[in-house]
């Protein structure tokens, strides 16, 4: 890919140790591509809720 | 009525023609002819009727409605009423094919291509789940995203289509809709439909004419070429004042220069935006192919000079493309200036770059559509390329000083995508025949499959349907260098062909997905859900997350190149996927 900034689009495999919770806002960026894998937003809960629940039925 | 039908003859008069009456009457009186007996009721008011629903109900129609000559004939002629239920059982069923995609993994991509087979005839359903979705709606992000993704790939369906018969037939696509075609690749293009874009050019055009209204008719071709380019210079249509902005990305695109503050774009496409609008005016203006800069080409009337004069019998008859007939051919830069260009001028530059003086007429003179179109391409990648290597955020963003630099910017991505279909469907002008031009554009092949497989998959169907008959045999795919951790691809499988590759894709979208169910232990270990936002604690990027594996599940070669076992909790602990 000719853009390689890490925010592109591409799909990482992360340990979980290297996983810090997100407390701001998500980029504009990142945000436009969620659509693709969660139904909508849920601010109470502070994260997306998932359209995956075919894959993943308890999450 | 006093009189009896039979005898009346107003009431004796065929339909078509009452029809025509009623048009001519104000819509109170016509409303009260419909009343009087069940015949005018029946003619006026069925096919009236029927025909404003349907112009009010759908914006956009597939082009095998040829929806112009529908509304261009006689309202008699057309049956309205059908139409409007053929396209009501089609809108439902495009809405239930998307409300299932929307919801379902598997199968999606099938659901695309279906959605995408009645073009626009789903476009404004599509629009509507885009653009009326309510924010508290169970699902909004995924219909946005979803309605947004059809469309584009709709909208890529349709500049395909284009650049296809701009390759087979170049004289029948006009200049505005063979640009145009890039636009139509812009997923952030809310303005940038061809038809919109061909509406502002008629609107332009209009205005030019509107502001010299009373003198327009008996201006000279010379006068009305220099009036349109006065016209849009002084609306700031053409040009780029910044010249630090002179290679943005945006000055590529047609409907950024016509919709979209602040207006500027490339030589080359304020070439193409005065030639539409003069063409439209029944001016003879081409762009032509001259090195660096695009000037427009102004051609005389047949017969005429520039100045409105009888050519004299010598002077037509010569040569159609000699540059030095000041009477006949004249040169416009709207992106520099209003005035005239002298010819001398260019064939001066053109001497002074070291051009070969036999060259210079053909670099001089109007180029075709289809070299404008190839032109454009290179520009795009050229922009692309600069905005890479220098690394800062976009121009954008500092000029405008505002908070939303994403909403401002060109789709990259989308930019190199147009581009590379550019290069399959017309190729690159090469130095030999066209044949050659078309073999080289398709080297990037493997290059699209890849930039589509990333980030258009909806395109499959398209990808499938253009480019595999380009392909014949075994052409190679690229293969996935980074990680892709859902497909545990082998590092020794042999690199498949774009046909097996693309049935490979087709497969995964039909195959059934394995649930992967939350059990005690996963429920306790496996920190973190689908739906969470993170930051990469090393790295810094932001993601979410998509999927969960309780341990790495990478192979060996993978988890020793990404020093995965030297992690404090190793290879043992929860891996996820994160976009």
């Amino acid at each position: 890919m000719l853009l390689s900034r890490a925010d592109d689009k591409s799909v990482r495999y992360v340990a979980e140790e290297n996983i810090q919770p997100l407390t701001r806002e998500l980029s504009p960026v990142l945000l436009a591509m969620a659509g693709r894998f969660f139904k909508r937003w849920d601010a109470a809960a502070g994260r997306f809720v998932s359209n995956l629940k075919e894959q993943y039925p308890d999450d | 009525m006093a009189a009896s039908p039979a005898v009346d003859p107003f009431n004796r008069l065929p339909d078509e023609l009452l029809l025509a009456v009623c048009q001519l009457l104000p819509p109170p009186a016509t409303a009260a002819l419909a009343q009087t007996n069940k015949r005018f009721h029946g003619i006026v008011v069925d096919a009236l009727h029927w025909r404003r629903r349907c112009l009010e109900t759908w914006c956009y129609w597939a082009s095998d409605h040829d929806l112009p000559a529908l509304t261009a004939a006689p309202p008699l002629c057309v049956a309205w009423r059908a139409l409007h239920e053929t396209r009501c059982a089609t809108d439902e069923r495009a809405q239930a094919v998307f409300e299932t995609l929307v919801a379902t993994l598997r199968g999606r991509l099938h659901r695309i291509e279906d959605v995408a087979a009645f073009a626009y005839d789903a476009k404004d359903l599509l629009l509507r789940a885009r653009d009326a979705t309510p924010d508290d709606a169970d699902d909004a992000l995924a219909r946005r995203f979803f309605a947004d993704a059809v469309l584009g790939r709709i909208h890529r369906a349709e500049a395909v289509d284009i650049w296809t018969r701009l390759q087979r037939d170049g004289n029948r696509v006009p200049l505005e809709q063979a640009l145009g075609a890039y636009d139509l690749f812009l997923l952030s293009a809310r303005h940038g439909d061809l038809a919109e874009i061909g509406r502002e050019l008629d609107r332009l055009a209009q205005a030019v004419k509107g502001a010299n209204v009373y003198i327009w008719a008996s201006r000279s071709t010379r006068q009305k070429a220099v009036a349109v380019a006065e016209y849009l210079r002084a609306r700031r249509l053409v040009g780029n004042p910044d010249s630090d902005e002179y290679h943005n990305l945006r000055n590529s695109f047609l409907s950024l220069a016509l919709f979209r503050a602040p207006h500027t774009s490339l030589p080359l496409q304020s070439v193409a935006i005065y030639c539409a609008v003069a063409q439209r005016l029944g001016v003879d203006a081409q762009p032509s192919n001259y090195p660096q800069h695009v000037h427009a080409v102004v051609r005389a009337p047949a017969g005429l000079t520039l100045d409105g004069e009888a050519a004299t019998a010598t002077k037509a008859a010569a040569v159609a493309t000699a540059t030095t007939q000041p009477e006949r051919v004249m040169y416009m830069d709207p992106w520099n200036t209003a005035d005239e260009v002298p010819a001398t001028r260019l064939d001066d530059t053109l001497r002074q770059m070291g051009v070969p003086p036999h060259q210079i007429p053909g670099l001089m003179a109007e180029t075709s559509t289809l070299e404008i179109a190839r032109r454009t391409g290179r520009n795009i990648m050229h922009s692309v390329q600069l905005a890479v290597g220098r690394r800062a955020p976009p121009p954008s963003q500092r000029s405008t000083g505002a908070a939303a630099p994403a909403a401002a910017e060109v789709d990259y991505e989308a930019a190199i995508y147009a581009f590379m279909w550019k290069m399959m469907l017309l190729g690159d002008a090469a130095a030999g025949f066209s044949g050659e031009a078309l073999a080289r554009g398709r080297e990037v092949g493997p290059s699209l499959l890849q930039q589509m497989q990333v980030h258009f998959p909806e395109d499959l169907g398209l990808v499938e349907r253009t480019l595999l008959p380009l392909f014949s045999g075994s052409d190679p795919s690229p293969s996935e260098d980074h990680a892709n951790a859902s497909n545990n691809d082998d590092a020794d499988e042999p690199v498949p062909s774009m046909a097996q590759a693309l049935a490979r894709i087709r497969s995964k979208d039909l195959a059934p997905i394995p649930p992967r169910p939350r059990d005690e232990q996963t429920r306790a270990t496996v920190r973190y859900h689908v739906g969470d936002t993170l930051i990469h604690a090393q790295y810094g990027y932001q993601g979410f997350v998509t999927g969960w594996d309780p341990h790495c599940t990478m192979p060996d070669e993978w988890i020793e190149r990404m020093g995965v076992d030297e992690l404090p909790r190793g290879r043992d602990q929860p891996f996820y996927h994160v976009v």
